[in-house]
């Protein structure tokens, strides 16, 4: 039971976050569109802060419902003076929903400085003033039952009628189909339970019945029996201290079954744009997702293993007249159903980052107001889709790295900006793009850069271990170490010294990894690599000195067989000529683990070289050998696997044996790392960074 | 229940139905003695990892595999040897105490066949539901008694002392375990 009532309330939250996402776009058109609000703009608000409402009251979402219900009510005020409407009002909605969001997300729980009761502004318009709710009228309204479709039914009681129903009257509402109504109304009537309204909600009907007998256990019985034939809901039970704990099953179509609550309901109805919690949309747990996707890719392997079965056999079987060529047909047939099957399963788990980003755009708006520092935001490559869980973390590592280039990047004097030429606005821009099997999210700003001697200094005065500081890059990349803070006074926003440390590790955690790039003066960008999680992949198998590995081949521009005297020598280092350019040459077999009797091979005199797109640039790496090009499917490497930076995930070959598929971005960043000439620079004299 | 029979009471004559019940009685006194004390001991398993040797619970083993086709990482780590392909799933291997897993094998399939030849053996751990093996030799099943095995970091088996492993404190971040 408890199972089941995650699982509901794990629903309840996951709809109410739509909710919220939807009510946020609603209330950012209205913004932009102040002059032209309209009753059917609130009617979009009020269904959905209705709807997150009854669910919390049924989860026990204390907090949550009275904020809730405090802005329902005002909403419903609200929409019968639209042209009243300031920004001031709207700003004052945006942040009750803010606040229910986060209750949402706090399990219910307020923190100190949230205000569950802060009042609406008073309204500055001309003309009738709005009158906030009354306390008689919140009384009323907060005494008024819980009921799933008829609450304009219950409003519309006075208060007489409502105390003598809440006193003495069991109450409770059905949703039935059609063909049941009369029969479940027939059996009801025959025990005393009046049948006092209904209500069509697409294409079924609330019932709503009372009883004022004092047979309970008859009662009691008969409904048992009756929840079978359709949904259960107690209005009010008078028998029992609290209400009915059984909740009724549909708690997913809570929303769908929007209560016709306003008087509008015999106009002409307009078509609003359908909510993402209609009945065309189904909720799966990420875990069934990911269940199908092993099994898909199980069968992935299967047919590898066919395929390499039958390869094997392959000249016996050319024997076999037409064998060969129908094995094929179906291997490529099956091949490509696999595929197309994997990619919609993992697209069920992907989402786009554009409301990841859109909550950055209010971080940056609620900074600007707080603090006057001018700052424009603007975003790119919104549809970029990651795995959804990775978004969901994703969220607090990209508030702080937002938050620090708003309090530590951007300059905080105006006249500093423009004497160095910039707008007078400080500029944040996020970017989302893809790169091969990784999804690359830059947080970029216009401020002033980062010292790398400064923090240097910082990092030594706090007692940080600075002994592997080789560069000025090695020297800005102490932020992230923990403890670090450059902060003189530890703001509300950033500066605590616990942040990129955890955003690092933050990021860590969802097998990314995190850059900065930064120039005085000018700006920062930090730049967070995800994967962009488990899927089948085209991949090169290569062997370096005897051992075998598999290249991603969405990295590799071009591939080559050639003699070792093809390539350009400078010194120690190889050069590969690529469409008449010279571009670096790493020898994997150089830097690779061998097997003893590759190192005894004597002179090799040809090579294989794969051409490999990092960042912006091309790099060539050399291999022994390019031994096919197959499809793998592409896995994390396994928990307990030590942190190694040439992997980038593992699989299994159609032989059966496992693979490491390498990261040829960090490969090549290791490599040039250890091949920087100018690496000494900070060693001349006493540590300190060259001018 | 023991049956006291006195013996100078029948003029030291004993029948043989007296006898036979004592017999019984002794019998079920040594097997209720030896079942009490099948009670209190602990299946371990004893191996060794270099010249180390070690004893881990037996219920913490998930299996015991020969060794066969283990891929090396591109640059060893100390303390790893590579990965294997157990049922589908890749699982890590790891040889505690060992500075260069070259050392060990060169991951030829002579070089594996060498090593079941001297009785090293993957032994399969489950960490929090992640599987990794660990590379072993000479292993032995035994018997201790529980309150020796689940109270000491060390313990004598016979005179040799051994180290216990809890497969629930190996961190891959570390180099050793």
């Amino acid at each position: 039971m408890d199972m089941e009532n995650d699982e509901l309330i794990q629903d309840f939250l996951e709809e109410s976050y739509d909710i919220i996402d939807t009510v946020n776009e609603t209330l950012e058109e209205m913004t932009e569109n102040s002059k032209n609000i309209e009753k059917e703009n609130f009617d979009s608000l009020f269904r959905g802060i209705h709807t997150i409402k009854g669910g919390s009251a049924m989860f026990s979402f204390g907090n949550t419902n009275h904020v809730a219900h405090q802005l329902e009510t005002y909403l419903g005020e609200l929409k019968e003076t639209p042209e009243r409407v300031t920004e001031e009002i709207l700003e004052y909605i945006k942040a009750r929903v803010e606040l229910i969001e986060s209750l949402l997300k706090n399990s219910d729980e307020a923190e100190s400085d949230q205000d569950l009761d802060k009042k609406p502004p008073e309204e500055k318009a001309e003309g009738s003033q709005m009158a906030p709710p009354s306390e008689t009228q919140e009384e009323t309204v907060k005494d008024l039952p819980e009921t799933l479709y008829f609450s304009q039914f219950y409003t519309d009681f006075d208060e007489m009628i409502w105390d003598f129903l809440s006193r003495h009257v069991a109450q409770f509402e059905m949703l039935l189909d059609p063909a049941k109504q009369e029969k479940v109304t027939q059996i009801l009537d025959k025990i005393g339970v009046m049948h006092l309204h209904e209500e069509e909600i697409e294409g079924r009907v609330a019932n709503l019945y009372i009883y004022e007998g004092d047979d309970q256990s008859t009662l009691l019985s008969v409904v048992e029996k009756l929840k079978s034939l359709g949904e259960f809901h107690w209005i009010y039970n008078p028998y029992s201290k609290q209400q009915e704990e059984a909740k009724p099953k549909f708690s997913q179509e809570v929303g769908e079954h929007k209560s016709e609550i306003t008087d509008e309901k015999q106009d002409s109805k307009k078509e609003t744009p359908k909510s993402p919690q209609t009945s065309d949309v189904l909720r799966i747990p990420l875990e069934r997702v990911s269940g199908v996707l092993d099994n898909i890719w199980e069968m992935f392997l299967v047919r590898n293993q066919m395929a390499y079965l039958v390869d094997q056999y392959r000249e016996k079987l050319k024997e076999v007249p037409g064998f060969l060529q129908e094995f094929d047909a179906l291997d490529t047939q099956l091949g490509r159903n696999i595929a197309e099957v994997e990619s919609k399963t993992m697209s069920m788990r992907m989402s786009s980052v554009q409301n990841i980003f859109k909550r950055m755009g209010k971080v940056v708006k609620s900074y600007t107001s707080e603090t006057g520092k001018p700052i424009d935001f603007s975003t790119e490559g919104e549809h970029v889709e990651l795995d959804k869980k990775v978004i969901d973390m994703l969220n607090e590592p990209l508030i702080h790295l937002v938050r620090n280039a708003m309090d530590h990047g951007i300059e905080k004097d105006v006249k500093e900006r423009e004497k160095a030429g910039k707008s007078p606005s400080g500029q944040i821009k996020l970017l989302a793009q893809m790169n091969g099997n990784k999804a690359i999210i830059e947080i970029r700003d216009d401020g002033k850069g980062i010292d790398p001697q400064k923090i240097l200094n910082i990092a030594k005065e706090k007692g940080l271990d600075t002994s592997h500081v080789k560069s000025d890059e090695d020297a800005v990349h102490l932020i992230f170490m923990p403890g670090f803070s450059t902060a003189e006074n530890v703001s509300d926003v950033s500066g605590r010294g616990v942040g990129m440390d955890a955003v690092k590790h933050s990021v860590e955690s969802l097998g990314g990894e995190i850059q900065l790039k930064t120039e005085q003066g000018k700006g920062s960008s930090f730049f967070v690599e995800l994967p962009l999680g488990m899927s089948v992949i085209s991949a090169l198998i290569v062997k370096v000195n005897g051992f075998t590995y598999a290249l991603n081949s969405q990295n590799v521009e071009k591939t080559e067989r050639l003699s070792l005297f093809d390539l350009k020598k400078n010194g120690d280092e190889e050069y590969y000529n690529y469409n008449g350019k010279h571009i670096r040459c790493f020898p994997l077999d150089q830097t690779f683990e061998g097997r003893k009797e590759t190192f005894h091979r004597g002179v090799q005199t040809e090579t294989s070289v794969c051409v490999v797109k990092t960042g912006d640039q091309l790099m060539a790496m050399r291999v022994d050998d390019i031994l096919q090009s197959t499809g793998l499917v592409a896995k994390p490497a396994p928990k307990n696997a030590p942190p190694h930076p040439f992997i980038s995930g593992v699989s299994l070959l159609q032989s059966g044996s496992p693979v490491i598929i390498l990261d040829t971005d960090k490969i090549i960043r290791e490599l040039k790392k250890d091949d920087d000439p100018f690496q000494c620079k900070l060693n001349r004299g006493n540590d300190e960074l060259s001018a | 229940m023991m049956i006291h029979f006195n013996v100078s009471s029948t003029g030291g004559m004993m029948s043989s139905a007296l006898k036979d019940i004592f017999q019984q009685q002794k019998d079920h006194t040594q097997d209720s003695e030896l079942e009490q004390h099948r009670l209190e001991t602990t299946t371990v398993l004893c191996f060794k990892i270099r010249d180390m040797n070690f004893v881990c619970n037996l219920k913490e083993i998930k299996e015991i595999l020969e060794v066969s086709d283990i891929t090396p990482y591109p640059v060893s780590v100390k303390g790893h040897i590579g990965l294997i392909n157990l049922r589908g799933k890749v699982i890590p291997i790891v040889c505690p105490f060992c500075e260069d897993p070259h050392e060990l094998t060169d991951f030829s399939k002579e070089a594996f066949r060498k090593l079941n030849e001297k009785r090293y053996r993957i032994v399969v751990f489950d960490n929090e539901g992640e599987h990794y093996g660990m590379m072993a030799g000479q292993i032995t099943k035994k018997e201790i008694e529980q309150e020796v095995f689940s109270s000491q970091s060390v313990i004598n088996i016979g005179e040799t002392p051994y180290r216990v492993l809890n497969p629930m404190d190996f961190n891959a971040g570390e180099k050793s375990a």
